[in-house]
């Protein structure tokens, strides 16, 4: 677990940050540009020192102003994986692959799973100059990867692609977040990113934590919702590619509480996944309906009902464990007369649900 | 032609003598004091700039005396090195290779210094990262990608070497043999009327001199392209 103290002044950008971030799974520090996102993996990593604070990483003090300990950027054992890349340009990709690796402090390196989990296999001998953009990007992951570190930061690693590169890199992203089991913290000022990659959710503005816990709390708080400028409200459901799959072109996703199904072929057989619905693509019946193209009916129980200042109210549905938000109109909830409690049916189109 | 007199091959070999050993002092110095004005921040940095920078701004002549008053065999430095190592460099071919390295430092320190200024200095951070000390991101990042000034730097040392003249003169004499280069020599022969052969002999020694010299940059300089992977292709 990281436990981070500091206050940091630079210009005019302040920051006072009080926050602990769990060693597990990925970490995703969101907010606008000069909210303080990479100033904060900055100080963690020991490139920017604070004025004051203590910072422990597990057992290890990083920064304790009190004691004057202020350890050095290389002995803090952390993965860093720049924005730009950063690609030592007068190396290989196997000799930049090897600049951490050589310093680890475990030598039993999983340099071969790395480089077929990265697909980098075909460019160990190619200069970073004649390297694509996702290529270099691959390349930095695996390099920051191989150096053993405790903890991987990564400083918005797709800002510099553009949308199909993007694409390509993500996925893999996933996977190492899947596979290698080493705690991520993530800087993001895109959406698509926290959705997909997040287990944890720190909103920052102006050197200001303005919120943080887990994701699927965090994703619907109103401070989110003030930090995009809007108010929607997003259900992300965790749930697992059921075996039998595949029939008639669609992908069966269980999760606790029933199942949906989803236009997509190639989701893998037992695979993990996360879905994301929109409260707008949810709509509510109070009796099952029978003759329709919808082809997810969830039994639902009202948990909560939110009144907007506009026209419409978003309705909280407990469907088994999971929560799922509905927006319908004023008007169409006194219609139905939903009171917390109402047992309903949730109706959602199989093309509303984005499996990740 | 190409039968070469004595004074032209001594003044041959000691101009290649006193321009390699010029650059071999200026090197290492250039290389620490380039890295100590772009890294390091001390109070009184101006002043190491400024006094690196003197013999640009000052004529030879002025340069060649200073070195004189403190090298000289009665000069502050000059009496304690003859007293305590038997070094005498006053009028002998090691003053002309240290008169030729103080002219020529400021070209050194200037072209390594640009080239470690407009590096990206994230390169030797993410370095830092990777769990490489200073010294091991000095040795395998900052050293390696400052080559194109490194080796800019060294060219321009050892042209302005090759033709050092007024700290030369002023400081270690024209002596035949010892101190006399070929730009020594040449000024020698044009102050005796007469007969120009000589001295454009001379000329042509240098001038050949010159361009293997430009040649063997350019071949070099093409290497270090080559390896530091200049050739960006955009992925667009």
């Amino acid at each position: 677990m990281i436990s981070a103290e500091f206050v940091v002044e630079r210009d005019d950008f302040f920051m006072d940050i009080k926050l602990e971030i769990p060693s597990t799974g990925a970490t995703v520090l969101f907010g606008p540009s000069g909210s303080g996102k990479t100033t904060f993996i900055n100080v963690l990593s020991g490139i920017i020192k604070p004025i004051s604070g203590l910072i422990k990483v597990g057992n290890a003090t990083f920064f304790d102003s009190e004691n004057k300990i202020n350890l050095p950027i290389e002995k803090r054992g952390i993965g860093y994986v720049f924005q730009d890349g950063r690609l030592f340009p007068h190396m290989s990709v196997e000799e930049n692959l090897d600049f951490g690796r050589k310093r680890s402090h475990d030598k039993t390196s999983r340099k071969k799973e790395i480089i077929e989990l990265l697909g980098l296999g075909q460019l160990l001998q190619r200069k970073p100059s004649t390297l694509s953009g996702g290529e270099r990007q691959r390349t930095a992951i695996g390099r920051a990867i191989l150096s053993g570190p405790s903890f991987l930061f990564m400083d918005e690693p797709l800002a510099a692609l553009d949308f199909a590169r993007k694409q390509e890199i993500l996925p893999y992203i996933a996977i190492l977040k899947k596979n290698l089991k080493i705690p991520i913290i993530y800087v993001s000022h895109q959406m698509e990113e926290v959705v997909r990659l997040a287990d944890h959710l720190v909103l920052l503005e102006n050197g200001k934590i303005l919120n943080h816990g887990q994701i699927f709390d965090v994703i619907n708080s109103p401070s989110l919702g003030t930090l995009l400028g809007k108010d929607d409200k997003t259900s992300l459901i965790n749930c697992h590619v059921d075996k039998e799959n595949g029939k008639d072109g669609l992908s069966k996703l269980v999760f606790p509480g029933g199942y949906f199904l989803v236009n997509q072929r190639n989701l893998a057989p037992l695979e993990n996944v996360r879905i994301e619905l929109k409260a707008q693509d949810v709509a509510l019946a109070l009796e099952k309906p029978v003759a329709t193209s919808i082809a997810n009916i969830l039994g639902a129980l009202v948990a909560k009902i939110e009144t907007s200042k506009d026209t419409h109210c978003d309705v909280l549905l407990s469907v088994g464990n999971v929560s799922i938000w509905a927006r319908i109109t004023q008007q169409s909830a006194s219609r139905l007369g939903l009171k917390i409690g109402s047992q309903v049916f949730a109706l959602i189109k199989s093309a509303a649900i984005r499996p990740f | 032609m190409f039968n070469l007199t004595t004074i032209e091959i001594d003044a041959f070999y000691l101009t290649l003598k006193v321009a390699f050993f010029s650059v071999a002092i200026c090197l290492p110095l250039g290389v620490i004091t380039a890295f100590t004005l772009s890294r390091v921040n001390f109070p009184g940095k101006w002043l190491l700039d400024g006094l690196v920078h003197l013999p640009l701004v000052m004529p030879p002549v002025v340069v060649g005396y200073m070195l004189l008053l403190l090298l000289g065999r009665r000069g502050v430095l000059g009496s304690w090195l003859y007293d305590t190592f038997d070094i005498t460099v006053a009028f002998t071919w090691k003053g002309a290779a240290i008169a030729s390295a103080v002219m020529a430092f400021p070209l050194m320190v200037r072209a390594i210094r640009l080239s470690l200024d407009t590096m990206d200095r994230g390169l030797e951070v993410a370095a830092r990262t990777l769990g490489a000390s200073r010294t091991i991101v000095f040795l395998s990042i900052t050293l390696p990608l400052s080559l194109p000034g490194i080796l800019t730097g060294t060219i321009l040392a050892f042209a302005r070497s090759l033709g050092e003249f007024g700290a030369t003169i002023t400081f270690v004499s024209n002596i035949p043999g010892e101190t006399q280069t070929i730009p020594l020599a040449l000024y020698n022969f044009t102050q005796i009327p007469g007969d120009q052969t000589p001295a454009i002999r001379l000329l042509t020694i240098s001038v050949v001199i010159a361009f293997a010299a430009l040649i063997a940059s350019d071949l070099l300089a093409r290497k270090v392209k080559n390896r530091l992977g200049t050739k960006f292709e955009e992925d667009q």
